[in-house]
């Protein structure tokens, strides 16, 4: 088993790849689902509390009901749902593939996947996918940010897949720094909230598609409120475990490095995104704020989240900076050329969703559903 | 839980625009007052929500930039000679731009004097910010305004009217109630001095808007017993332990500590090291009364003292013994020249504390034989390997008094048995490997205070990320166009989740509907209830 010599076969890799050609498939079918379907139908189905007698004017009559919402009697493409189901499906075999990849790493090294940056990139691909499925999918039952979300796991998947080298990708065996009980907690946190602010991002995405993109895709999506909240809800949990990310981090440096706080670059670079997140929801709570400056603020936040995780290694390299995180600098570091990679990989992701947007365009021409 | 108002203050009518709580500027205007004031501008800056995301952001910001600039070790300033070699290596990165970055604070930005004061006007911000809205939020949740114009309900976010309930306004009154308390609402209600309508108003999770000033609180005591406690501790950040000889480690310390054992842990590749273990043995007054292996995520914790194993070195014990059996005395050498420095029992030390060109550390020692002395130069190899039975991996050139250009001897000590050096026959040098270990040692108190602020902190931000204060506003009135019916109207808004709370309001709507038909089934027979549809937007999602 291994990166190196890959077989076929029930083991990290074939898992690994299965999990990757999933979310692509899944990136496609969300795809199609949005280009089909119209803005009404967006959850997934649901006993929906309508008021009865809604709109239908005065009409005197008391029926007291709760009636099953039919997203078919709306309109759009009948086979809609249909894709959107299969898109989930297909990052729920995603996320198993993935799941039983980690689980297969543990058991291989005898510690938990937390210490390289192919594990953590991994662990945040897997942790993405965790949030988006029971946010999104199971509490707010909402497919409409799908497309987006999947699309940043893909990307960020992407790189872990393919611009990480191979002898990178091995296991290691753990430092002595690093022999402690903190190593799960301390990761799991910021691995759940690194998550959850992808996971807002995402559904900032998808409210700038709704703001910028009026055709289809605007009006296959909700409301601009509505995802606004959905945004809100992700950052919602990630703020309490990046809190608690400082918090479990200063207690484990205090057992293992003497000092709970010595404003090490990672360490500074937590508090920032704690303190980011913490704007954003101070311009929340105030009034006037535009929600598309909310979509802004999630994507700048997850940039600031993306550097905390993988960019703190190239400040010590940059600037020449002392960094205690850097323990596996040997295994942490990726060739220099990564940024120029996410870049090419992001830039073939946009050209592949353009062209599958354009070839749905023609087959599906355009049949306006909402205003 | 709902309990008749009969006095309500105010002009018991709400405003006509929906109460949204007053944020963007933060600061409630006291009626007559002038803001032109100095002193009320900084006020109204700090209490504003805004200002507090730019301190936010200046602070997020700041400490980014401390991580773009190579920060000055911890304590550099106490080592001249350490802070020069910082400064040069500045010098040559900034060019002239260094001595303003050194004056400006930038090379220890965290403790600079303008970080701290940006922390201090977040503390500021957060203290006057409380101070300011502890009254409005007070009001706002002990006497909220019952009776409202029609304005102000379809101003609300939520609404739902029901028409011609062939119920009495009494019943009404109590399908309404039931729907609310269903929906963990409390109630008040108050009917208008006629008689004829009755206001009602419900809210939920009032506590949340607390729990803010609680979290806030809490941020505030964190940062400020975190400042303080920098006062109370110590920290001593290289102690060195040698086998067997008990340190004092002073700050009125009554004990000492003893480095019994020290060890390295492989794993099965027997190269990759898993763990560096050190024994500690603590004596009070000589008596042994605690032993404790340390490792890197364990450390040794006596009388709120913590021993941090931080490093470890390895010495070398040399002894020289002649003919006779008579042990010689040895001196140490520096670099610049021998030093008198009579060594214990345990014969010489040697330390390998100076690097030699190779890297690899080094030391020296003297003996005087007969009339002249002999030098010891040692290098030690970590990566030659030796049995623990053997001499350890030490590089020795020696030299007869002041002939430091032909050594007499240039080679690794034998791997057994003792030196012996060619024309100094009578003397046997012996050698001995141990390891001293380096320890950091320091007095923290109060942390666990820390951590509790910390703690309510993250609980209070978790609680008022999870709740909303929401209110409802209802009017039962009688229905003047259909005799013996009311009709009801009412209203909701929530401050946060207000996609959520618009599917709240509509089993909330469902519910006032059910408790109403079942009232008027009660009542009459034959009575229709008309329900017009809310008139918000359908939800969207
Ligand atoms: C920099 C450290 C700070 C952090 C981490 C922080 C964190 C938070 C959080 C998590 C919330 C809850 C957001 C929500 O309810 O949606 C909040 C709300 C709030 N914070 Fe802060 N805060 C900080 C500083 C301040 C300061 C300096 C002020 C005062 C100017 C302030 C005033 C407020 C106000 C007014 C609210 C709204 C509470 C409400 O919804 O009723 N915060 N803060």
């Amino acid at each position: 088993m291994g990166f190196d010599a890959p077989t076929l076969g029930f083991n990290e890799p074939t898992l690994t790849v299965v999990a990757y050609l999933s979310y692509l498939a899944a990136f496609l079918f969300f795809c199609a689902y949005l280009m089909t379907r119209s803005g009404r139908a967006l959850l997934a189905p649901r006993r929906q509390v309508t008021l009865a007698g809604a709109g239908a004017g005065a009409g005197g009559s008391m029926d007291i009901s709760l009636e099953d919402s039919d997203g078919g009697s709306r309109p759009g493409v009948s086979y809609s749902p249909a894709l959107g189901r299969i898109g989930t499906g297909l990052v729920v075999l995603a996320w198993l593939s993935l799941g039983t990849a980690l689980v297969l790493r543990w058991v291989h090294a005898g510690h938990p996947p937390y210490v390289t940056l192919y594990e953590i990139a991994t662990d945040l691909v897997f942790g993405i996918t965790t949030i988006y499925l029971v946010l999104f999918e199971a509490v707010i039952r909402t497919r409409a940010v799908g497309a987006f979300v999947v699309l940043l796991i893909f990307c960020l998947h992407s790189y872990a897949v393919w611009f990480i080298p191979t002898d990178l990708k091995r296991t290691i065996e753990l430092v002595p720094a690093l022999r402690s009980n903190w190593l799960v907690i301390h990761v799991s946190m910021a691995i759940i909230s690194y998550s959850a602010f992808a996971t807002a991002a995402g559904a900032g995405l998808t409210f700038l598609a709704k703001h910028y993109m009026k055709g289809r895709i605007g009006a296959a999506l909700p409301s601009g409120a509505a995802i606004e909240e959905f945004m809100f809800r992700a950052v919602a949990v990630g703020f309490p475990f990046v809190t608690l990310v400082l918090i479990t981090g200063a207690i484990w440096a205090q057992e293992a490095w003497t000092k709970a706080w010595s404003w090490d670059p990672k360490e500074v670079w937590a508090l920032i995104t704690w303190l980011t997140y913490a704007a954003y929801l101070h311009v929340r709570v105030q009034r006037g704020v535009r929600n598309v400056t909310m979509a802004w603020l999630s994507l700048i936040g997850f940039a600031v989240v993306l550097f905390t995780f993988m960019g703190v290694n190239y400040l010590v390299e940059w600037f020449g900076l002392q960094s205690m995180h850097t323990y596996s600098i040997d295994n942490g570091k990726p060739p220099g050329l990564s940024v120029a990679s996410i870049g090419t990989i992001g830039i073939f992701v946009v050209l592949l969703a353009l062209a599958f947007i354009s070839w749905l365009r023609v087959k599906f021409p355009s049949k306006r559903v909402r205003k | 839980m709902s309990n008749r108002v009969t006095t309500v203050p105010n002009k018991g009518v709400a405003p006509s625009k929906p109460p949204v709580a007053q944020q963007s500027s933060g600061a409630v205007d006291a009626p007559g007052k002038q803001r032109s004031d100095f002193v009320e501008t900084v006020w109204a800056l700090f209490c504003s929500v805004r200002f507090a995301v730019v301190l936010n952001v200046a602070l997020a910001l700041s400490a980014m930039l401390g991580t773009t600039i190579p920060q000055m070790p911890a304590g550099i300033q106490n080592f001249d000679q350490e802070l020069k070699q910082f400064l040069d290596d500045a010098q040559s990165r900034y060019g002239d731009l260094s001595g303003f970055l050194y004056w400006a604070g930038f090379y220890d930005l965290y403790y600079s004097l303008w970080f701290r004061l940006l922390v201090v006007m977040v503390v500021f911000s957060i203290i006057m910010c409380t101070l300011n809205r502890w009254q409005p939020i007070m009001r706002q949740i002990r006497t909220p305004s019952l009776r409202f114009s029609d304005g102000f309900i379809s101003g609300l976010s939520e609404k739902a009217e029901f028409r011609s309930v062939p119920v009495d306004v009494s019943s009404a009154e109590r399908a309404l109630r039931g729907a609310l308390r269903k929906g963990r609402y409390r109630t008040v209600a108050q009917a208008s001095e006629d008689g004829k309508t009755l206001y009602v108003y419900a809210d939920r999770d009032r506590w949340s808007k607390l729990v803010t000033f609680v979290s806030h609180a809490a941020l505030v005591m964190l940062i400020l017993v975190w400042a303080g406690l920098a006062n109370f501790g110590w920290r001593e950040q290289s102690v060195y332990f040698y086998p067997g000889q008990p340190v004092n480690v002073g700050h009125d310390t009554t004990f000492s500590v003893r480095n019994d054992k020290f060890w390295i842990d492989y794993y099965a590749d027997g190269k990759t090291i898993k763990e560096y273990k050190h024994t500690l043995a603590v004596l009070e007054n000589g008596q042994e009364v605690l032993t404790k292996t340390i490792v890197v995520n364990d450390p040794l914790r006596y009388k709120d003292i913590n021993f941090f194993l931080v490093s470890y070195q390895p010495v070398v014990y040399v002894k020289a013994v002649d003919t006779g059996g008579k042990e010689l005395e040895a001196r140490k050498m520096t670099a610049s020249g021998p030093i008198t420095a009579t060594t214990g029992t345990a014969g010489a030390l040697v330390q390998f504390d100076q690097i030699s060109g190779d890297n690899l550390p080094q030391d020296y020692v003297q003996f005087p034989v007969g009339k002249s002395f002999l030098t010891l130069a040692m290098t030690y190899y970590q990566d030659v390997s030796r049995l623990e039975s053997e001499n350890p991996p030490v590089y020795v050139q020696a030299f007869v008094d002041k002939n430091f250009e032909t050594p007499i001897y240039d080679g690794f000590l034998p791997r057994t048995g003792s030196l012996k050096l060619p024309g100094f026959e009578q003397v046997s040098f012996s050698f001995t490997r141990d390891t001293a270990t380096i320890l950091e040692v320091a007095k923290d108190p109060g942390l666990g205070l820390v951590g509790f602020f910390f703690a309510i902190m993250t609980l209070g931000f978790t609680f008022s990320l999870y709740t909303s204060f929401a209110r409802c506003w209802a009017r039962i009135g009688v229905d003047e166009t259909r005799p013996g019916t009311v009709s009801l109207l009412v209203g909701g808004l929530a401050e946060k989740n207000k996609v959520s709370f618009e599917r709240d309001f509509e089993r909330l709507a469902l519910r006032i509907k059910e408790n109403l038909g079942a009232a008027a089934r009660e009542a009459t027979r034959g009575s229709t209830l008309d329900m017009p549809a809310p008139a918000a937007e359908p939800l969207e999602v």
